[in-house]
């Protein structure tokens, strides 16, 4: 069982992008920074993922799988980033900005030890 | 061009700039060589068995002892493949032991601190035997902080998890705490310790001592031991982590003498006609390190590092190997003079693979 953990956690960052990219209404991108965060933080995990997965079990076609959604969630995004305003609520500009960063920062450090 | 065909078209590069990317970045998976050496048969069995442990195979190699000699098989690999046999290691170091015995240079009751500079630590007091048999009450390996954090990164990235040097490693000894002595808890640290005990009692290194006094004598060329990274030749095999990632060698430094052996199938059969032949050119009854001495918790029963299966289980004597990229396993029927060794370029266990091998053979 521990062994698919790290699959279903990467099955969630890519699985929330699709829905933040697609969904009409629950789930779905606030904003441009939302979108933007979703994306980046999918496809660092996804990366990362190539090492902390134990592919024996779940097989490379999950890999597969998983690249196929992030494919559709980004065309989700592209269609969907004109009718989103750079941020919802800009009184939160500063925090909004500084999670963002700190998050994509955690991931890319993830992506940079990973890949070491 | 209008800006929803526009859009459209950045969303499908987009798409495409993905898939790409994942079809280029998508893991690399081993898996287990079709290319069979030696006995076509036995390189049957050996595929067929392969999936009896989960986990990521590359190549393996096998050598069955019994009456009419050695039979060797391999998968991608064959009796001169080299591979990292791990903590079988350790067996060779309790032969080290049971011959510096008969040599009169250590009793298997003197205190390992009157060997190495451990101080007036609890662990200067445990005995070679003790060392040997897992009854020190030693840790399974250091738990000093950085050495945790060196063995949790190393576990991660499959690298040497042992880079220390005699000093760090008595540094380790001396910090160590002792939990029910007497009562075996494997430890690396302890081997590891007991080596270079017997190195120092005979004014050498650890890999001179395995040298002159085992690979010499029982002719196996094949077979070495690297303390360091840089003392590794370039083209020094590696192998797999269990999931599938490539994984660095161990070379292990002053923990050498728990792990560090890199071998061939037709060594270490070479090595177990010896055991079970008593041959003299071991320097000393083999019985000294394969009779059990006494249990080894619920299961098997242990002599100097040899496993013997519980009655229930079996008659094997046997000592399995694992590093970061490579797993091994040696089993010994004594009473049916056969003997089995597996060895394979992942960390998957080959324990299963062997004994069954080995029940078939009986």
């Amino acid at each position: 069982m521990i062994a698919w953990i790290p699959l279903i956690v990467v099955v969630a960052f890519v699985g929330g992008f699709a829905v933040s990219a697609w969904s009409p209404r629950f789930g779905a991108a606030r904003d441009r920074l939302a979108l933007a965060t979703d994306g980046l933080t999918a496809a660092g995990i996804l990366f990362a993922s190539r090492v902390l997965v134990d592919w024996t079990t779940a097989t490379v076609f999950a890999w597969y799988a998983l690249v196929l959604v992030l494919a559709a969630a980004t065309v989700g995004a592209v269609l969907r980033w004109r009718t989103l305003p750079p941020l919802k609520d800009p009184a939160k500009r500063t925090s909004r900005t500084w999670g963002a960063g700190c998050g994509l920062a955690i991931v890319l450090v993830l992506v940079g030890v990973t890949t070491l | 061009m209008n800006r929803p065909t526009r859009i459209r078209l950045i969303a499908a590069g987009a798409a495409l700039a993905v898939l790409a990317g994942g079809v280029l970045a998508a893991p690399r998976q081993p898996t287990l060589s079709t290319s069979a050496t030696g006995d076509t048969t036995l390189a049957q069995r050996l595929a067929d068995k392969a999936a009896l442990e989960p986990g990521a195979r590359d190549t393996l190699a096998t050598a069955i002892i019994d009456a009419d000699g050695v039979t060797y098989a391999g998968l991608g690999a064959d009796e001169t493949t080299e591979f990292e046999i791990g903590s079988i290691t350790k067996t060779f170091t309790a032969l080290l032991l049971a011959q510096a015995v008969e040599r009169g240079e250590v009793t298997l009751t003197d205190p390992v601190g009157h060997y190495l500079d451990l101080g007036d630590s609890a662990a200067a007091d445990i005995t070679l035997v003790e060392l040997s048999t897992h009854r020190s009450g030693l840790p399974r390996i250091a738990t000093t902080p950085s050495a945790l954090v060196t063995s949790v990164w190393s576990s991660y990235r499959g690298n040497d998890p042992y880079p220390y040097d005699l000093a760090t490693l008595q540094e380790h000894a001396r910090a160590a705490g002792l939990t029910e002595p007497g009562t075996v808890a494997y430890s690396n640290l302890g081997v590891a310790l007991l080596g270079q005990a017997l190195a120092a009692a005979a004014g050498t290194e650890y890999p001179a001592l395995l040298q002159t006094r085992v690979l010499d004598p029982l002719g196996m060329t094949g077979t070495s031991i690297a303390t360091t990274a840089d003392a590794l030749p370039t083209e020094a095999r590696t192998g797999y982590t269990a999931a599938g990632r490539p994984a660095a060698a161990w070379t292990m430094g002053a923990y050498a003498p728990a792990g560090a052996i890199r071998s061939t199938v037709a060594d270490m059969a070479r090595y177990g006609q010896a055991l079970l032949s008593a041959d003299p050119a071991l320097g000393v009854d083999p019985a000294a390190v394969l009779n059990p001495q006494g249990p080894a918790g619920a299961g098997p029963l242990i002599g100097l590092a040899w496993f013997t299966q519980a009655p229930d289980d079996g008659t094997a004597t046997w000592h399995n190997g694992g590093t970061g990229g490579f797993a091994s396993m040696i089993a010994l029927d004594r009473a049916a003079n056969r003997a089995v060794i597996v060895l394979g370029n992942t960390a998957t266990s080959v324990d299963a693979v062997a004994m069954q091998i080995l029940e078939e053979n009986t």
